[in-house]
């Protein structure tokens, strides 16, 4: 009973101590690692299987790196484009430690991958920058970003990197160009403005005109619609006379005629000498005679 | 261990023996017990409702586990990570909430160079503007990229810039707000899914979007050159109105006019024909009669009231004519 709790005891002992002591022969990986070993300083291994592995103690160095995509961001920097305007660009890159072998020799450490970037990624900017005019940089959306990523690509693994994507988050003009750009978009807005109010002038014009036209053309209708129907109602009465008036046309002329007498020969306009041969004074003449 | 404790003896030596038990028994006691507290708190865990679960063995992803309670190889083996897969993260981008002032008011400031974007016809804008999203993939979030939150933040910033640079400043100031959200969350997306970072976009939204402070007045200049423009529009149309309703009435007016004419026209007709019609009947009885009374009857009236000479033909006219309108009483 005595010898098993000693076993026991014992067992428990050096699983304790393998736990704490794991460190010496055993390392960890996370998920999101990979790490390189060596030994007295040479490269003998490069591990990016997550999870537990093996090394001798004492002499083997685990340099662990991480596997994400990582991030490297600048201070918004100044560039010249090819009409030799100054613009002023500010982007980020994403890239992985893609050869951790060959970044621990050449570049070791993420403050290290950021001086290189920083070099890289600048010129290569720099020199698609000066490819393309201001305006075509503003409005250049991906191209730029893309022909620097291809720059990349070639020039990064050599230190054991891979671009992922390089972005714009700003191209901007320059301090000392914005209040020009301010002066052209307040000019810009009050020629809109103008514009505006023409438009609104012109147009009032028109419908004042529309409504002009409208007018005329229902007033002359309503003439033209109003003479007809005077000529029917005239032409309805002629034909009414004419039909009366054939009955006995010789009747029917003398009362005109009569009637347009009385109607020309005025009290106030006519003196009239009548001949006492006329019809009316025939008799008169006849007695004077007898 | 020469002097080991007598495990024999133990319960009635207890009490008497425990001031001999030696300090290197004491740590191992402490030692197993703070192993056994370990083991125990380590082997379960609780995933909430709106959470998800990763469980990593000795670093290495194992599985992933939805809302409850679980049991795992205790620390250092198994060790799990939480992440919230139904909450709706909230990324602000040109403003950040400071927080609440002592009236209640949300607290906000500016962050001019995220707001500061271009359009396609050059003029500068401030944008304000919110993305949601939420974990889609747990493990993608937390193995693939680094500081996530940052880099979606950075892409949303990024993609906002470029469909900006695609639009004019009206579109982007008025009519267009709706298409450029959409098109923002699609682009954010597919960067993200371009690295693989275990999320979804699930809403971009514009908040205030507005021309610099230098220009804001000649903007509103603009705006009210519109309600100008408006307001001229509406007189025309009120003149249209005005001048149309009028001219229907005139028309109206004239053609009423004309059938009243037709009709005036044809009763005077209707009335001369009676008349002759009248005159007529009694002319057709004796032809020379009533002739000559009608001759009669209408010189009457026609010669009652004038000035007239009645002159034998032999008379000379000249003398009248002389003397004008001056009467000669024969």
């Amino acid at each position: 009973m005595k010898t098993i709790n000693r076993i026991e005891f014992t067992i428990f002992i050096v699983l304790l101590a393998l736990i704490i002591f794991r460190g010496l022969f055993l390392y960890q990986l996370d998920q999101t690692e990979q790490a390189v070993i060596t030994r007295f300083g040479r490269i003998i291994k490069v591990d990016k299987t997550p999870g537990l592995g093996f090394k001798a103690p004492f002499i083997d160095t685990v340099n662990k790196f991480s596997k994400k995509i990582l991030e490297y961001d600048t201070n918004p920097q100044v560039a010249v484009t090819k009409d030799k305007k100054t613009i002023i660009v500010d982007y980020y890159a994403k890239y992985r430690i893609e050869a951790p072998d060959k970044f621990l020799q050449r570049v070791r450490t993420q403050q290290g991958a950021n001086t290189i970037l920083d070099d890289v990624v600048y010129s290569a900017m720099r020199k698609e920058v000066g490819k393309y005019t201001l305006s075509q940089i503003i409005m250049g959306r991906e191209e730029i970003p893309n022909l620097v990523i291809n720059d990349l690509k070639a020039l990064l693994p050599e230190y054991g990197l891979e671009i992922v994507d390089v972005r714009f988050k700003t191209t901007n003009f320059p301090q000392e160009v914005q209040a020009s750009v301010f002066e052209r978009m307040k000019a810009e807005r009050l020629q809109m403005a103008q514009k505006y109010i023409s438009e609104g002038e012109k147009e009032k014009i028109a419908i004042m005109a529309d409504a002009d036209k409208i007018k005329a053309e229902l007033i002359s209708k309503a003439n033209m619609e109003s003479q007809k129907i005077k000529g029917e109602g005239e032409s309805i009465a002629v034909s009414l006379i004419q039909n009366a008036y054939a009955k006995a046309p010789e009747l029917a002329f003398m009362i005109k005629y009569l009637e347009t007498y009385g109607e020309i020969i005025k009290k106030e306009d006519t003196n009239i000498i009548i001949s006492t041969k006329s019809d009316i004074f025939k008799i008169l003449q006849d007695m004077e005679i007898r | 261990m020469e002097d080991r404790f007598d495990w024999e003896k133990f319960p009635e030596d207890q009490v008497r023996r425990l001031g001999k038990v030696k300090p290197s028994s004491i740590i191992i006691g402490i030692f197993i017990g703070i192993i056994i507290i370990i083991i125990l708190s380590s082997s379960f865990y609780t995933v909430n409702t709106d959470e998800a679960g990763v469980v990593k063995t000795f670093g290495a992803f194992s599985r992933i586990t939805g809302p409850g309670i679980h049991t795992k190889w205790f620390w250092p083996i198994q060790t799990v990570e939480k992440v919230s897969v139904e909450k709706v993260n909230r990324i602000e981008i040109g403003f950040r909430t400071v927080g609440k002032d002592n009236a209640g008011n949300i607290i906000y400031s500016d962050i001019p160079e995220e707001k500061t974007m271009v359009t396609r016809d050059e003029n500068i804008v401030e944008v304000e503007f919110i993305v949601q999203y939420i974990v889609r993939d747990p493990s993608a979030y937390l193995f693939n990229v680094d500081n996530p939150i940052e880099t979606i933040r950075k892409t949303s910033w990024s993609a906002m810039r470029t469909v900006i640079a695609g639009n004019t400043v009206d579109d982007v100031l008025t009519i267009g707000k709706e298409a450029i959200q959409n098109q923002t969350k699609d682009l954010i997306q597919s960067v993200l899914d371009r690295y693989n970072c275990g999320v979804r976009v699930v809403a971009v939204q514009l908040q205030d979007v507005d021309p610099p402070a230098q220009v804001k007045s000649a903007f509103d200049e603009v705006q009210k050159a519109k309600e100008k423009m408006d307001q001229l529009v509406n007189e025309g149309k009120r003149y249209y109105n005005q001048v149309v309703l009028e001219a229907q009435g005139e028309a109206y007016k004239i053609l009423k006019e004309a059938e009243a004419y037709k009709i005036q026209k044809i009763n005077l007709a209707k009335g001369e024909v009676s008349r002759f019609e009248e005159v007529y009947r009694q002319y057709v009885k004796e032809k020379n009669i009533a002739k000559k009374q009608i001759y009669l009857d209408r010189m009457r009236s026609i010669l009652a009231g004038i000035n007239k000479y009645i002159v034998d033909p032999s008379v000379n006219l000249n003398i009248f004519l002389q003397e004008g309108k001056t009467k000669v009483i024969k």
